[in-house]
């Protein structure tokens, strides 16, 4: 791989001054090689814009000391990762709110035995108004499960007949109790701090997209409304547009105006738009530095082919019956979530690099009657999200896809009092908790990591948000620290500088 | 303190301030907008954030008392040194700052002893090192306050720079090769060639009509404004335009929008089922005639707070039946603006139980849009950045717990009620009164006249003229009802609610002031107090009222404010770009009576925001974001200019003012969590009359990043996506505008040329070259030729072939954006 002599970087991650995207149109080259780059370029360009075109050629002066802003283009088209990749793409889980680990995938014996009890270590609570010190040992039962007999609660039955398939680490820790603190940790890579691009769109800065038909990086958010830190949760903050996630609607039709009028259905739409482009280019080049102008450029190409693209990606008539059901679809309780599971699976099946589902506010953020609204959000979820791991196996696609599920915090040991055992719940834990993950080189069947016997902190191989970057772009073949992006100056990477490794101890 | 000790702590100061440029400038070439407009930004973060934090955990041990490991933390030198196990705080290399592990606990170092930090100041100790650690000596010297503050509000609070009393400074002195046009460029070039930039040069006189009109309109200018324009060769061309601009009622319909954006304006109520709000139009108007009207903003205000009681003034000495039309008018419109409370969140299945948290969204709204502070968060807490507390918060929650909001609906009580009559109560009686006497007259008829057994047509006519009176009498109202705002009966003070839990009584304190604004107490237990708070937030010595306003005008010229956190003039807020200009726009709208068209007139005629929006490579290197103003920042049109500019050029706007949104009759309502309140309203007026809902949004305005009636939307964030382009490719709306546009030029004239010079002229505002009048020809005939060849009938072939060139000129970059 080559590298670039004045950084010393792998050359192809230096932005390069050389145009790349389909339809545009060299600036700087010869008169005959404008001509063969517009009759060749990938997409084609019909005669009419050519002869357009071409027909200004000598009108069209190539700007002099073209400012070098513009040289700072950035495209979707693929790129060379660092190393061998293992993973291709992803689906995210994300579960809003704070999964209380100690109930689901971290049992804690000594907890259940000193119930009641004060606990006498140190504890970090959110809440102090109503903080006990008061032990509270999970009233569900664990069980062995799978050939790898991994410990999981039974209100997450579905995980337990995936659990050989998982890698379920139990030290995620992000030192932080508060859920905006610590899902922009996550996303963002520094906690607390706004403004910075999703992990996501560091993906797509390195690697690109593989797919020309439908967005690289798309969020499917819940029928009931955003979640907490709403569209931050799919910025590319400090990178350009052309890098944020794109929100389906929740509910169907989920995305909105994919068919023209029916006359205008094939050539004519092609011709219409072909010109649009034209003439958007000669505007954009008069605005050497406006990203946005060039984003809505790209924005019309992708929306071009997502016409017939997400019609198709979107139409889950076409799975099987067994497929279906298999994602619970023929229950209440499971429908709208596996169908977006279903959903992801059938874009990243597309070429999709990125998938995030979310949830609305938080539904896992059990301050209180945790006895009532762990197993609903768990019948809601535990299915889905165990047949999305199911389903990318039988199909051959979990080799090269991570399925992630995880909170951006876990719950405390103690009871958050409420007045009654019934109405009790657990307050915010940040030290410790459980995430997992499945596919794309994960080492199923495991767990690494634990919390302390009582489940408040990560004791063994802590985990961070920027460990959990750094392994998951490492999976994606991608050198964290080498994955530069230059704002303002500066030299940033997605941790941020922050302390991260990788957990290679994970990798199968 | 002793004159030479000052002097040498501003030594101090100075020798630190210069110190921290130059290691910005070596670490990472910053930009100027950083290291000027951030840095005292950053000052201002370690004042609120770090300083308390190192005084109560650090410095008891590493200071000038004792320093453990031979590390003080007292002063940025011996922070830098660090002690025995190295630098303590490393500029270069952040992460490697050893203070940051030892809080951690990383690396085997485990400060402070005892409890660890919390995440929030774990965070702001990150943030601050990394934004280069800026520091105000002497730490120890200054107050020991908490880690993040409350408590009493210290005396170094008092003196953030929004607290100040508004200055008048004199504009600076420029180079007279510099030609100004008003005083604001003399701060804005004094500022740039300060750093050693200058400004670009005036825009083309078609850039500047197109700005010009949208920035004020939210309107495209026509072909007739242009040649007008073009054709006034005199100085003060742009100037009479600015005026006609102003005059015209598309004025409101802008910069009303703008406000509505501030105070989340919506036609539902956002409860559990979304209730709808058919009387908050009035409110919407009033807003849009306001602007229109060049109200005095503080009078405007003042009506929004306290209208109802301000109309019960204007009536009080006068007898019901002498009162004039324009008295009755003028009282009409004070009850209309009180639709500003109304207009807050509601919450919840049952509305009332969740009023705890209306009040809230009211306080926060307030507080946000007219003094730029973040007052909501002290529901819960004393404030922990700005000098807000509980007490504060609870002054202003009794006077809005004493006020009678009106009730929407809801889900558990289906019917709206405490409407109120938009005339004097006497009236409203004597109205009522006259109604009802009228109706049983007309009633009494009728029974009288079906009682006679005739058989004839003159009675069978009668009959229906009667009941055709009747019918009508009964669906009159003898008076206009408000969706607004009256006192309650008993006004009182509220009870703290301990950590914001209504049910958690704490003390109960007095209405009152701000303590930050004077913390004035009622004249008299007997009034709510909201008449007392709309003169405290306008009376000329609150700061923050002018500032706010004058930065949220400035803002819609440039794109960002001054201060470019524009609902936040508080600790957590950016730090203005141009103090001083600020404060001298603040001036001159109070000196101009509160004259918000007197701001519009200032800045449009300056030569800062008449540059154009050239690129200059070198320049954006050094400020990318054009912060100290070297040029004009291109933009993107507004989800409402998109729509609006559309049916605009198209000849389709339906320009009808105001407008009620036909909902279902109040009896059919019986919306619920699970069938809530949702519709969508077709319409061909201008956006700012879409009926707009909270749960769900919109469909166009949310696509196109409309602003959330949820919250108070300082600033609009712009997206980029596919979704966009998809309904601009293909939305029904998108392509009746092209063939409305298609059909308006080849109606005038039978020229192709014509008609290209025409569509550009309307679109563009400019003339097509001869390249792209030829590309047109070009396009027009090929394209009808692959019509006819996919099987297009031939009688409107080339109608087909212009509407679709008509929409490649309606959604190009050209068009949706202003430069």
């Amino acid at each position: 791989m080559g590298k670039d002599e004045t950084t010393g970087r792998p050359s192809h991650l230096v932005p390069q001054p050389v145009p790349h995207s389909a339809l545009r149109i060299p600036q700087s080259s010869s008169a005959s090689a404008r001509r063969e780059f517009l009759r060749t370029g990938s997409l084609g360009l019909g005669t009419l814009a050519l002869s357009w075109l071409l027909a200004q050629e000598e009108a069209q002066a190539v700007p002099k000391n073209a400012p070098k802003a513009e040289q700072m283009r950035f495209d979707l088209l693929p790129k060379q990762p660092h190393f061998e990749p293992r993973a291709k793409a992803m689906i995210s889980l994300f579960q809003h709110g704070g999964p209380s680990h100690m109930d689901l995938t971290d049992p804690k014996p000594e907890l259940s035995k000193f119930s009641g009890t004060d606990y006498s270590g140190d504890v970090q609570y959110s809440f102090a108004n109503n903080a006990s010190k008061k032990l509270f040992g999970t009233p569900w039962k664990f069980r062995n499960y799978g050939q790898c007999g991994t410990e999981l609660s039974e209100l997450l039955p579905h995980l337990g007949e995936i659990a050989d398939d998982i890698c379920l680490v139990r030290s995620m820790h992000t030192g932080a109790n508060g859920h905006e603190v610590s899902i922009r940790f996550f996303h963002g890579g520094i906690p607390g701090v706004l403004g910075r691009p999703h992990y996501a769109s560091w993906l797509l800065y390195g690697l690109g997209s593989s797919t020309e038909n439908l967005p690289a990086y798309m969020v499917l958010t819940d029928p009931g409304g955003h979640p907490v830190d709403g569209a931050s949760n799919w910025s590319s903050g400090f990178m350009p547009p052309l890098f944020q996630g794109t929100v389906l609607r929740p509910k169907e039709p989920r995305i909105l105006n994919l068919d023209p009028p029916p006359y205008l259905q094939g050539e004519p739409q092609r011709q219409n738009l072909e010109l649009l482009q034209v003439l958007n280019r000669r505007h954009a080049a008069k605005f050497p530095d406006e990203a946005d102008l060039e984003a809505r450029i790209a924005s019309y190409e992708l929306a071009a082919r997502m016409q017939t693209a997400a019609q198709e990606a979107l139409n889950i008539s076409q799975e099987t019956q067994a497929t279906q059901k298999l994602y619970g679809l023929d229950q209440d309780a499971t429908r709208e979530y596996g169908t977006r599971c279903l959903i992801a699976r059938r874009l990243v099946e597309r070429g999709v690099r990125f998938v995030q589902l979310f949830l609305a506010g938080q539904p896992w953020d059990n301050h209180s009657n945790l006895g009532t609204a762990l197993p609903a959000i768990c019948k809601r979820t535990d299915q889905p999200s165990a047949a999305l791991v199911t389903d990318l196996k039988q199909r051959g696609m979990l080799d090269d896809v991570v399925v992630h599920w995880g909170g951006e915090i876990g719950r405390l040991p103690v009871t958050q009092d409420q007045g009654g055992p019934e109405k009790n719940g657990r307050d915010h834990n940040g030290q410790g908790f459980s995430n997992w993950f499945a596919g794309g080189g994960f080492k199923p069947g495991i767990v690494y990591g634990a919390t302390d016997e009582f489940g408040h902190r990560a004791v063994e191989n802590v985990v961070t948000p920027n460990d959990y970057q750094a392994t998951l772009f490492r999976l994606f073949g991608l050198d964290w620290q080498q994955l530069i992006y230059q704002h303002n100056g500066q030299e940033q990477i997605v941790t941020a500088g922050r302390p991260a490794r990788v957990v290679e101890e994970i990798f199968a | 303190m002793s004159v030479s000790g000052m002097s040498a702590r501003w030594r101090a100061a100075e020798r630190c301030c210069v110190a921290l440029v130059i290691v910005m400038v070596l670490v990472s070439e910053r930009t100027i907008a950083a290291q000027d407009a951030e840095t005292a930004g950053r000052v201002a973060f370690f004042e609120s954030r770090v300083r308390p934090l190192l005084l109560e955990r650090c410095i008891k041990c590493h200071g000038p008392k004792k320093s453990e490991a031979g590390l003080r933390l007292d002063s940025l030198a011996t922070a830098l040194k660090g002690g025995d196990s190295g630098p303590a705080i490393d500029r270069l290399k952040p992460e490697a700052s050893l203070l940051l592990k030892a809080v951690r606990h990383e690396d085997g170092l485990e400060m402070p002893p005892g409890k660890t930090l919390d995440a929030v100041d774990m965070a702001a100790l990150t943030k601050w090192i990394h934004d280069g650690a800026a520091w105000r000596e002497p730490l120890v010297a200054a107050s020991n306050g908490p880690a993040v503050r409350g408590g009493p509000i210290t005396k170094e609070e008092r003196n953030f720079w929004s607290l100040q009393p508004v200055t008048d400074p004199q504009p600076p002195e420029v180079d007279d090769r510099i030609s100004v046009r008003n005083d604001i460029d003399r701060f804005v070039i004094a500022r740039l060639r300060a750093v050693g930039l200058t400004w670009r040069p005036r825009a083309d006189k078609r850039t500047l009509l197109r700005r010009v009109t949208f920035d004020l309109t939210g309107l495209p200018p026509t072909p007739a404004d242009l040649d007008a324009f073009v054709a006034d060769e005199s100085p003060d061309a742009l100037a009479t335009v600015v005026d006609r601009l102003l005059a015209s009622k598309t004025y409101g319909e802008r910069w009303g929008r703008h406000w509505l954006d501030v105070v989340r304006y919506s036609d539902t109520a956002g409860e559990t089922a979304d209730y709808p709000t058919p009387l908050a139009y009035r409110y919407r108007n009033w807003v849009i005639d306001a602007f229109n009207a060049d109200m005095p903003y503080d009078e405007f205000i003042r009506e929004q707070i306290a209208g109802d009681l301000l109309a019960k003034q204007l009536v009080a000495d006068s007898d019901s039946q002498d009162l004039s039309d324009e008295t009755l008018r003028q009282y009409q419109r004070l009850m209309e603006a009180t639709g500003f409370i109304a207009v807050s969140r509601r919450f919840g299945f049952d509305v009332e139980n969740y009023h705890h948290l209306t009040i809230q969204d009211t306080i926060d709204t307030l507080g946000q849009s007219v003094l730029g502070l973040t007052l909501g968060c002290a529901r819960c807490h004393d404030h922990k950045y700005d000098p807000v507390n509980v007490a504060d918060y609870y002054g202003w929650y009794g006077i809005f717990e004493s006020t009678r909001y009106s009730f929407p609906g809801s889900e558990q009580k289906k019917r709206p009620y405490d409407l109120f009559p938009d005339v004097p109560e006497a009236v409203a009686a004597a109205r009522k009164t006259d109604h009802d006497r009228q109706l049983a007259e007309v009633t009494n008829q009728l029974e009288e006249a079906l009682k006679l057994k005739e058989e004839s047509s003159d009675h069978s006519q009668r009959i229906a003229e009667l009941t055709a009176k009747r019918d009508a009498l009964n669906r009159a109202t003898p008076y206009g009802q408000i969706y607004g705002a009256l006192d309650r009966d008993a006004p009182a003070d509220a009870f703290i609610q301990i950590r914001g839990e209504v049910s958690k009584r704490g003390d109960q304190v007095p209405r009152r002031n701000l303590e930050i604004l004077g913390a004035d107490a009622l004249p008299d237990s007997g009034v709510s107090g909201r008449l007392q708070l709309a003169k405290w937030l306008t009376r000329p010595s609150n700061p923050l009222t002018p500032r706010v306003m004058v930065n949220r005008i400035w803002q819609h010229h440039f794109g960002r404010g001054i201060v470019g956190t524009e609902n936040d003039f508080g600790t957590r807020g950016d730090a203005p770009t141009h103090p001083q200009l600020l404060d001298w726009l603040a001036s001159r709208f109070v000196e101009s009576g509160w004259s918000v068209k007197t701001i519009h007139r200032l800045i449009l005629n300056s030569a800062t925001w008449q540059q154009s929006n050239e690129f200059d490579a070198a320049t954006a290197e050094r400020d990318p974001g054009a912060r100290l103003l070297w040029r004009m920042n291109p933009r993107r049109l507004s989800a409402e200019e998109i729509r609006d500019a559309m049916l605009f050029v198209s000849g389709d706007l339906d320009a009808t003012m105001g407008g009620e949104h036909p909902f279902p009759p109040v009896e059919q309502w019986g919306y619920t969590q699970h069938n809530p309140f949702y519709a969508v309203y077709p319409s061909k007026r201008r956006s700012i009359y879409l009926m707009q809902q909270r749960l769900k949004r919109h469909p166009f305005l949310a696509l196109f990043d409309g602003a959330d009636p949820n919250v108070s939307t300082a600033h609009r964030e712009l997206t980029t996506v596919p979704t966009q382009s998809l309904f601009l490719m293909n939305n029904e709306f998108v392509h009746e505008r092209a063939v409305s546009l298609a059909l308006r030029v080849l109606k005038e004239s039978a020229s192709d040329a014509e008609r290209i010079r025409s569509l550009f002229r309307i679109t563009l505002s400019r003339l097509a070259s001869a390249e792209e009048e030829s590309g047109t020809l070009a396009f027009l005939s090929e394209y009808q030729s692959a019509l006819r060849e996919s099987g297009a009938a031939e009688t409107d072939l080339e109608q087909k072939a212009w509407a679709a060139f008509a929409r490649t000129l309606l959604t190009r970059n050209e068009f949706l954006f202003v430069d």
